[in-house]
């Protein structure tokens, strides 16, 4: 299956929302929309949602690390949530919790980087 | 004759002997299992270790820093690096005395960082003339290097008392060489003053030695070099020092590698076999047999269609018919 993305705004929060597999091949491109969704978001402040997720590999991995760092040099946070069971071995496997905050739901994530994101998120969800 | 690799020393950095505490818990753990599962009598012993202890009670990963035996090639003795595992290489050597072996030693060095040379001083039979040790590298001073640590006021010996007649060849990359009966290459590699690996070919059989070598993914261009270096090796000796996350983020550039790019460089090159190697002195053994098992994992995982890559883990001592 084809590596899709989407990029949704819930106020200063972007979430990026991969699906597929992301493997050594299709890392640029993932990696290009997680850099993408930082500068989409004025604050630095962006959820990577695993829920579509099959696998990731190492260089999935490095961009996640590298949008993390960003976000980090803009004074913002990238945080990743829901993580399929065979990517949650691929973060334990590759001690990835040591690089990123990992959360349940995208909601946890959102709501740990802004009351405001989390109110549009809860809107939008109605 | 088949090709055979032996493990003299597997830890990186720095040596790392276990401690009277560790033994101790080993010696606890064990006789927890015996209490367990019922003690043996003495000739069940042995049966006893195999069914019911891991590794990490039965055995040690060892520390010995960097030292790797090619044999079952010539007569010709074949290493690569002498970091303190070499010391028990010679002693070895001395104690065998073996009718099919030569008294001529080819070392191949990856760099000249101490733990991979510190060993030498203690490699008894290069104070014994009438041996002869021919050391190859890509680096220019490999002579210096060793001439400095083998003396004051580091080492109450100086080289030049040494008995052995001792050569040393500076090799070109990325070129075949013939030596010791076999087809050498080397691979300059991302390590602080540069590391080179080395391919070795004979009958058909290839091993390669890759240590001290930081990979920044399978999207870089050298990594292309690194796969085809690797290409269909029938063992590949692995830099997983770290993990994927250390080198992405605080261990970035200290030019180390890990077990999730040793599978994804040797699975994408087709090797037969992986060893993961240089250890990272401060993981005890439990800590590397749970990541010998989180990378066999990884390589469930990780596979797509073509065969399936034996993961080991390189521990003093083994030895590896190819």
């Amino acid at each position: 299956m084809a590596l899709t993305f989407s990029i949704d705004g819930y106020a200063d929060v972007r979430v990026l929302r991969p699906a597929g597999r992301v493997t050594n091949d299709e890392a640029p491109a993932f990696q290009a929309k997680v850099v993408e969704a930082v500068e989409q978001s004025g604050d630095a402040l962006v959820v990577i949602d695993f829920a579509g997720l099959d696998y990731v590999s190492s260089g999935g991995l490095r961009g996640v690390a590298k949008g993390a760092r960003l976000c980090r040099e803009r004074n913002g946070q990238l945080m990743v949530a829901a993580l399929t069971s065979v990517v949650q071995e691929i973060f334990a496997i590759s001690r990835f919790h040591q690089v990123v905050t990992v959360h349940p739901t995208v909601t946890d994530a959102v709501a740990a980087l802004s009351a405001d994101a989390l109110a549009a998120l809860e809107a939008a969800s109605k | 004759m088949t090709m055979r690799v032996r493990f003299w020393g597997t830890r990186g950095s720095l040596s790392a002997p276990l401690n009277a505490v560790q033994v101790r818990d080993k010696v606890r753990r064990a006789l927890a299992a015996a209490a367990q599962h019922g003690a043996p009598d003495v000739a069940g012993i042995d049966k006893f270790i195999d069914d019911h202890l891991g590794f990490e009670v039965a055995g040690t990963f060892g520390g010995n820093t960097s030292c790797v035996e090619i044999d079952g090639v010539g007569e010709d003795h074949v290493i690569c690096d002498l970091g303190t595992g070499v010391r028990e290489f010679g002693n070895d050597f001395l104690r065998q005395q073996r009718a099919d072996k030569s008294k001529t030693f080819h070392v191949f060095m990856s760099h000249l960082h101490w733990d991979h040379i510190m060993g030498f001083p203690f490699f008894v039979p290069a104070y014994i003339p009438g041996h002869r040790i021919e050391i190859y590298s890509c680096h220019d001073d490999v002579e210096a290097a060793l001439r400095r640590q083998h003396g004051a006021p580091s080492f109450p010996v100086d080289f030049s008392q040494l008995g052995a007649t001792i050569n040393f060849h500076k090799l070109a990359p990325d070129q075949d060489h013939e030596i010791a009966g076999m087809t050498v290459r080397a691979l300059k590699q991302h390590h602080e003053g540069d590391s080179y690996g080395w391919r070795f070919t004979h009958a058909g059989k290839v091993a390669v030695y890759s240590t001290d070598s930081e990979h920044k993914g399978q999207t870089e261009p050298s990594e292309a070099a690194f796969a085809e270096f690797f290409r269909g090796a029938d063992l590949v000796v692995f830099d997983a020092m770290y993990s994927l996350a250390e080198t992405v983020s605080l261990k970035e550039d200290w030019g180390h590698s890990s077990n999730v790019l040793g599978v994804e460089l040797a699975s994408r090159a087709g090797a037969r076999r992986l060893a993961l190697f240089h250890h990272e002195p401060n993981n005890d053994d439990a800590a590397l047999v749970g990541i010998l098992n989180e990378t066999r994992r990884f390589e469930e995982l990780s596979r797509a269609d073509g065969p399936p890559l034996e993961v080991i883990s390189a521990y003093d001592g083994l030895e590896i018919e190819l």
